[in-house]
């Protein structure tokens, strides 16, 4: 009975730690999200007569 | 244009700005993933040409070397070999995202700041220096250009650059 009683207690406590987990997963997740956002490169391209055939934009 | 470039893996279709009466777009892309010429391949396939639509006929077309430095590279040169340094061009336009992008990053580091104290640099906004634009064959931007006393071009850095790199590269310049 004691022994599970402890178990219990101590299950318990690890449901406490599961949000916090998903919370870290999730904080590691928009992190990275944000980096590779932040990461990328911009160009700007001239086309020649893009603008004549807008066609050519779509 | 839009699908053909989104199909280039790094580019969404969402990360393609299209500037319709300057005959350019902005591409935001994973550079580990495409590269420049991905882009300018996938746009000569549709049949079009990467580049300024003031250029002349290819009949025409000279190396950016030969022919009359147009203003207002011509007197910055001049004053660069008074003051007995190489002239850093930068081309751009107000309307730019990776312009912007590469002046808050970039251009604002000390260090990329400290380097070009020792060059003699000259801004050339697209829509105004038309000429001197297209007689550099500027495809996009940012395009960046250093040129020796003669007025030749001895390097050209194309799209977005660390400051790391465009440190590194023209201390190399300058130890030449």
């Amino acid at each position: 009975m004691l022994n599970l009683a402890v178990m219990s207690k101590s299950y318990t406590k690890n449901l406490f730690i599961i949000p916090i987990l998903v919370f870290s997963v999730a904080v590691s997740l928009v992190a990275k999200a944000a980096a590779a956002e932040a990461e990328l490169s911009k160009f700007t391209i001239f086309v020649e007569g893009m603008m004549k055939s807008q066609s050519g934009v779509t | 244009m839009v699908a053909a470039l989104s199909e280039l893996a790094g580019i969404e279709a969402d990360d393609v700005e299209v500037f319709l009466d300057r005959d350019a777009f902005t591409v935001s892309y994973d550079s580990t993933l495409v590269a420049l010429d991905d882009m300018y391949e996938a746009i000569t396939n549709l049949g079009y040409t990467p580049g300024l639509d003031t250029l002349p006929s290819d009949q025409e077309r000279t190396p950016t070397t030969a022919g009359k430095i147009p203003e207002p590279v011509a007197s910055a040169l001049i004053e660069a070999n008074r003051q007995q340094k190489l002239l850093f061009l930068e081309f751009y336009a107000e309307w730019c995202i990776a312009c912007k992008a590469l002046e808050e990053t970039t251009f604002s580091n000390p260090e990329v700041q400290a380097i070009l104290d020792d060059y003699l640099v000259l801004k050339i906004d697209t829509d105004v220096g038309i000429e001197a634009s297209s007689h550099f064959r500027v495809v996009g931007m940012p395009t960046l250009l250093v040129l020796d006393a003669e007025g030749k071009e001895i390097t050209r850095l194309v799209g977005m650059i660390e400051s790391e790199s465009l440190v590194s590269v023209l201390q190399g310049l300058l130890v030449e």
